[in-house]
């Protein structure tokens, strides 16, 4: 059923109880209460939007950045209505590699405490649900690739999976999920002992008043920039907010660095967008994370619909170093099979500075907005550097084709916003770790210092590897479901 | 009052981004220059030569000259 709460009446929540509470409808929150109705739990899932974008709900993403290269408006990477930000996905896919859970010695503090294993068991449920094709051998344009860059595939959900229409009707119908629209999370009230959640409280935007949805269990899923957002605006019990005893809510903040990387000629024409990424000796070796290098065309892969096949129209019949000298002297060869772009997308090095904070603004609840502090570090730039580098060289050593990289990465410039930008993947605020003093969940996604508080979404990740994030978000749901059916049902 | 902006995320399609990918190109070309300017030499035990950010093999200049 799903109920605007504008509409509330006192005996909506008086004496009712929900297994699970979960707040927000994305990805995660929307797996999450799917799941868990569907195994006959009571569910009770509040949505801070309605079932479109308004701007009274939109509004509430204000705040502010700080740090180098500058942000992203933070009203415009991301959507606060139902369905949350997979409105707007670009539905680029693909599984964490295994070696992102594995410690690194030059990014301290990494590694999960879960492997890859605990999260493939739900791949196929993940395939399913983000309409993704058969998971086949990457494309490749070395013959005998070098072993410091592997072949990676990118999987593309298509027609991009919107999760509040995937839902909306199985929610509509069903007995056990409840969706309330127009619940704003405005604060969550502990039990004496201060160590579990008794209820969430909401507001509206036009009824006055607020109210309480109690609850067995919580799933706080709002986003990786509201879930530490929310947490440490929750002061009314514990005044540094909950879940923050280590002062660990908000800090080391992830997101893909993106750069163009360069031109590129390539002697046989690109049939399927290519993307590498370094081998763990590699990394090790030159001290730099992890990267998704991807060749091909800008203007083909920023469709909507792109499923990772290259155009190759208009056909072109220009020879090899033809196309390179006039690539090189600036003009551009209508060529799109053979003449392209190189672009990555970094892992970032975990930052305690890079973080989530409060500003002494507040919004329309009464809630502190936030700043976002974002920048590279050294081993960023490294990374950024060396994948640049690395690809142009080993084109060229193998003759498969010619690269330019750009100025900045040569010269070993700081870059501006314009050469290095995020992904609109927020992640890391709420990191899993198995210890207290290094993250705010377990790995269990339960908020370490509460019994009954979980975290969904990309906050929980303990570094963020090269791939997008939201099918690691899906898993990670499918995941949480299955242990609150274990707890709930203990 | 905001007006939200539609886009994707993924880094695709936002238009900032567009944008970005705009003036990141339009930078590349104004900064290539004709092959028959200096050569800097990069790494010379791979046979590789950098000439104005592309990676080149040492035959391709005089190779290229020629075509």
């Amino acid at each position: 059923m799903i109920l605007d709460s504008e509409a509330r009446t006192d005996d909506w929540f008086a004496g009712k109880v929900f297994d699970v509470c979960v707040i927000g409808s994305g990805p995660a929150g929307a797996t999450i209460a799917h799941r868990l109705g569907a195994r006959g739990f009571k569910v009770a899932l509040c949505e801070a939007g309605g079932l479109l974008l308004t701007p009274d709900s939109q509004d509430l993403y204000e705040g502010t950045s700080t740090g180098a290269p500058q942000y992203y408006d933070l009203t415009a990477c991301r959507l606060r209505y139902f369905g949350g930000s997979s409105n707007h996905w670009g539905g680029w896919t693909r599984p964490l590699d295994a070696y992102d859970f594995e410690p690194k010695a030059h990014n301290p503090l990494s590694g999960w405490p879960i492997d890859r294993t605990a999260l493939d068991i739900y791949a196929g449920e993940a395939d399913a649900i983000l309409n993704l094709p058969l998971d086949t051998a990457p494309a490749d344009f070395f013959d005998n690739h070098p072993p410091e860059l592997i072949p990676r595939l990118f999987r593309f959900s298509r027609p991009t999976t919107r999760f509040g229409e995937l839902y909306k009707d199985d929610f509509d119908k069903s007995a056990n999920v409840t969706v309330y629209l127009n619940a704003n999370l405005v604060d969550m009230r502990l039990g004496d002992s201060l160590q579990a959640v008794n209820e969430a409280v909401f507001q509206s935007y036009e009824k006055p008043g607020r109210f309480s949805v109690r609850a067995r269990a919580f799933a706080l899923c709002l986003g990786g920039l509201e879930n530490p957002r929310f947490l440490l605006n929750a002061n009314s019990q514990i005044s540094a907010g909950i879940g923050n005893e280590n002062d660990l809510v908000g800090r080391y903040f992830l997101e893909h660095a993106h750069a163009p990387l360069g031109r590129v000629v390539v002697r046989q024409p690109l049939t399927r967008m290519i993307c590498y990424a370094p081998s763990p000796e590699f990394m090790n070796e030159k001290q730099i994370l992890n990267f998704g290098l991807r060749i091909g065309s800008f203007d083909q892969w920023n469709r909507p619909d792109f499923t990772g096949a290259l155009d190759p129209e208009p056909a072109c019949t220009i020879d090899f170093d033809t196309l390179l000298k006039a690539e090189m002297a600036g003009e551009k060869a209508a060529c799109p099979a053979m003449v392209g772009d190189a672009f990555v997308a970094c892992e970032q090095t975990l930052n305690p500075d890079n973080r989530v904070t409060l500003t002494d603004t507040r919004d329309r609840f009464g809630l502190r907005e936030m700043n976002l502090n974002w920048t590279l570090s050294e081993t960023d730039r490294r990374t950024l550097k060396t994948a640049a580098t690395e690809l142009a060289k080993r084109m060229a050593e193998a003759d498969v084709g010619r690269m330019r990289v750009l100025p900045w990465l040569i010269n070993d410039e700081m870059p501006n916003k314009d050469q290095v930008y995020g992904g609109n993947h927020h992640m890391g605020t709420t990191r899993m770790s198995g210890d207290p003093k290094s993250g705010v969940v377990d790995a269990d996604c339960k908020v370490h210092s509460l019994a009954n508080l979980y975290v969904g979404g990309s906050s929980v990740f303990a570094t963020s590897g090269h791939a997008n994030p939201t099918y690691s978000i899906t898993q990670l749901a499918l995941r949480l479901g299955d242990h609150l059916t274990t707890v709930l049902r203990a | 009052m905001t007006t939200p902006k539609p886009g994707r995320n993924d880094g695709a399609e936002a238009p900032s981004r567009r944008e970005l990918l705009a003036a990141a190109a339009g930078a590349a070309a104004a900064l290539i220059i004709p092959a028959t300017a200096a050569i800097s030499a990069t790494a010379p035990e791979t046979g590789l030569v950098l000439h104005r950010g592309w990676v080149l093999r040492a035959d391709d200049l005089p190779r290229l000259k020629r075509a």
